[in-house]
């Protein structure tokens, strides 16, 4: 039996998107860090020290995203196919 | 005693409460008479376990040493051998301590006998013109800790107590920080020793009639238990950090746990009132061992605890925040895992607080007794004893008595008129 690989064409758009979705992240992770310094009155210059933990929280929260997106994405081509079906 | 020496005496002995042992003077009493190289010929009287062990510490401060150990002597014939042959043969054996007194080339002796053989043989060496080490606890009874003050200042000849925390770097610092008020109003001195042991010693199998020799310190006639060798120490510490004397102290003591026929407490528990106000809370105990030995000094601004060479301040260093984005993460977690209470106690106990405290001295080795013997060493070269030494070993010997005496007759006991 043979396997035949299928081609996945990530297209521009979808790197563009996704790029998008990534900044949007880092920009949460960042606006937390300043909730936080400012809400717990410590130094600002964690904005600068805790970046590497940031980049690590604004990927998770990344992931979060793309996960949610994948199951959304999942139904709404399911739903999509059944209605095609009829 | 003359009334000039009996007023020298009183003099001396008022003075005791506020003698204060420089850390200084302590430290450099010994540096630069030894730096000379010369030597002190001593004997040690009395060579058990405390006697061994100081002979095997002044081997041990190897080319600094200060000593040449001329004679041992001892009327135990284990104790004996075994000193000789620590000496590697080098000592003259003497079973009689007078026949060791007679030797001509003698400048000191060490006295580490049972403490009820102490007086005699410290006021025998003194009239022979010797200077003498003794340790702790100076006598059995008062009359003769008095005997051998008076032998001391009558002789003029140095007499050197020994307690070896007065020489411990980690006591000096922690003295010096409780007189220069780091810790604020000195308010209260708690000290305990804890020990889950019986205190004997193995009597040789067919030898009864060794029994009280070898155990001396289970029966009152040679000693007064926990309190001439545990709580002596401890007194002196809180002496000193005081720079006083008690005026008053009461207590109980009991056998309740080592009923196998010693006559000393096996347990005691005694108030050492100061008169500022100031209590010195003391016990031991021989039936448990948890709390080990401490020595606290209690003030207003902090509290030493000196035999573990720790510092605590009342007002610790707030240790540093974690970064602001830790605690958001923190908050948001216990907020979602932490359950909800819905009750709870209204008062909260005042547990320990929890802080470790600082070092007092970095690098705290040893208990002073190396020290300790340097100095008696530096004294006898120089001829003339450390200010106000005897002193303090003499008051904390008759506050040692004392404490013993409030016990057996459940008073409250003040210095009697004779050593006023």
């Amino acid at each position: 039996m043979k396997f035949a690989m299928k081609s996945i064409i990530i297209t521009p758009d979808r790197i563009k998107k996704e790029i998008i979705f990534l900044i949007i992240a880092l920009v949460i992770g960042n606006a937390l860090n300043v909730y936080a310094i400012y809400t717990y009155q410590t130094n600002w210059l964690e904005l600068i020290t805790h970046l590497p933990l940031i980049i690590m929280l604004s990927f998770l929260i990344y992931l979060v995203a793309f996960t949610m997106r994948a199951i959304y994405s999942f139904f709404s081509k399911f739903m999509r196919k059944g209605k095609t079906v009829k | 005693m003359t009334n000039n020496s009996r007023r020298k005496f009183i003099k001396n002995t008022a003075a005791l409460g506020g003698v204060l042992m420089m850390p200084g003077t302590l430290l450099n009493a010994f540096s630069s008479t030894i730096a000379k190289g010369e030597k002190v010929n001593v004997g040690v009287i009395g060579v058990g376990s405390r006697g061994s062990y100081l002979i095997k510490i002044i081997h041990s401060l190897k080319d600094k040493n200060p000593y040449n150990i001329v004679a041992i002597c001892d009327n135990y014939e284990p104790n004996y051998q075994a000193a000789l042959k620590l000496t590697n043969g080098k000592a003259k054996g003497f079973y009689d301590y007078r026949k060791l007194l007679e030797l001509k080339n003698l400048d000191a002796v060490i006295v580490a006998t049972p403490l009820h053989q102490h007086a005699h043989i410290v006021i025998d060496a003194l009239d022979a013109g010797l200077h003498v080490f003794c340790e702790k606890a100076m006598a059995r009874n008062l009359e003769d800790t008095k005997g051998m003050a008076d032998a001391h200042y009558r002789t003029g000849k140095i007499l050197h107590i020994g307690h070896q925390r007065l020489f411990d770097s980690k006591y000096i610092k922690g003295m010096e920080m409780v007189h220069n008020n780091e810790l604020g109003s000195i308010t209260q001195i708690r000290a305990y020793w804890h020990r889950n042991s019986d205190w004997r010693r193995e009597v040789p199998a067919g030898k009864p009639e060794l029994e009280r020799q070898i155990n001396w310190r289970l029966y009152n006639e040679y000693s007064c238990g926990v309190m001439t060798e545990l709580a002596s120490h401890q007194i002196q510490v809180a002496n000193w950090a005081k720079q006083a004397l008690p005026v008053s102290v009461r207590g109980v003591g009991s056998i309740n746990y080592w009923k196998e026929g010693r006559e000393v407490y096996d347990n005691v528990a005694l108030i050492y009132s100061y008169q500022d106000g100031t209590q010195f809370i003391y016990d031991s105990l021989t039936s448990n061992r948890h709390h080990g030995l401490q020595e606290q000094i209690i003030g207003d601004k902090g509290t030493l605890e000196l035999e573990t060479n720790r510092f605590f301040t009342e007002n610790p260093p707030k240790p540093e925040k974690p970064a602001g984005i830790l605690q958001l993460i923190s908050d948001i977690e216990k907020d979602i895992f932490d359950t909800v209470p819905i009750g709870g106690a209204s008062w909260l106990p005042e547990t320990q607080v929890k802080y470790q405290g600082e070092v007092i001295v970095e690098d705290s080795k040893g208990d002073g007794t190396p020290e300790q013997m340097m100095a008696f060493a530096a004294s006898v070269i120089a001829g003339k004893p450390i200010e106000g030494l005897f002193e303090h070993g003499y008051n904390t010997s008759v506050w040692t008595l004392l404490g013993q005496q409030a016990m057996e007759t459940d008073t409250t006991v003040t210095l009697p008129d004779f050593l006023k």
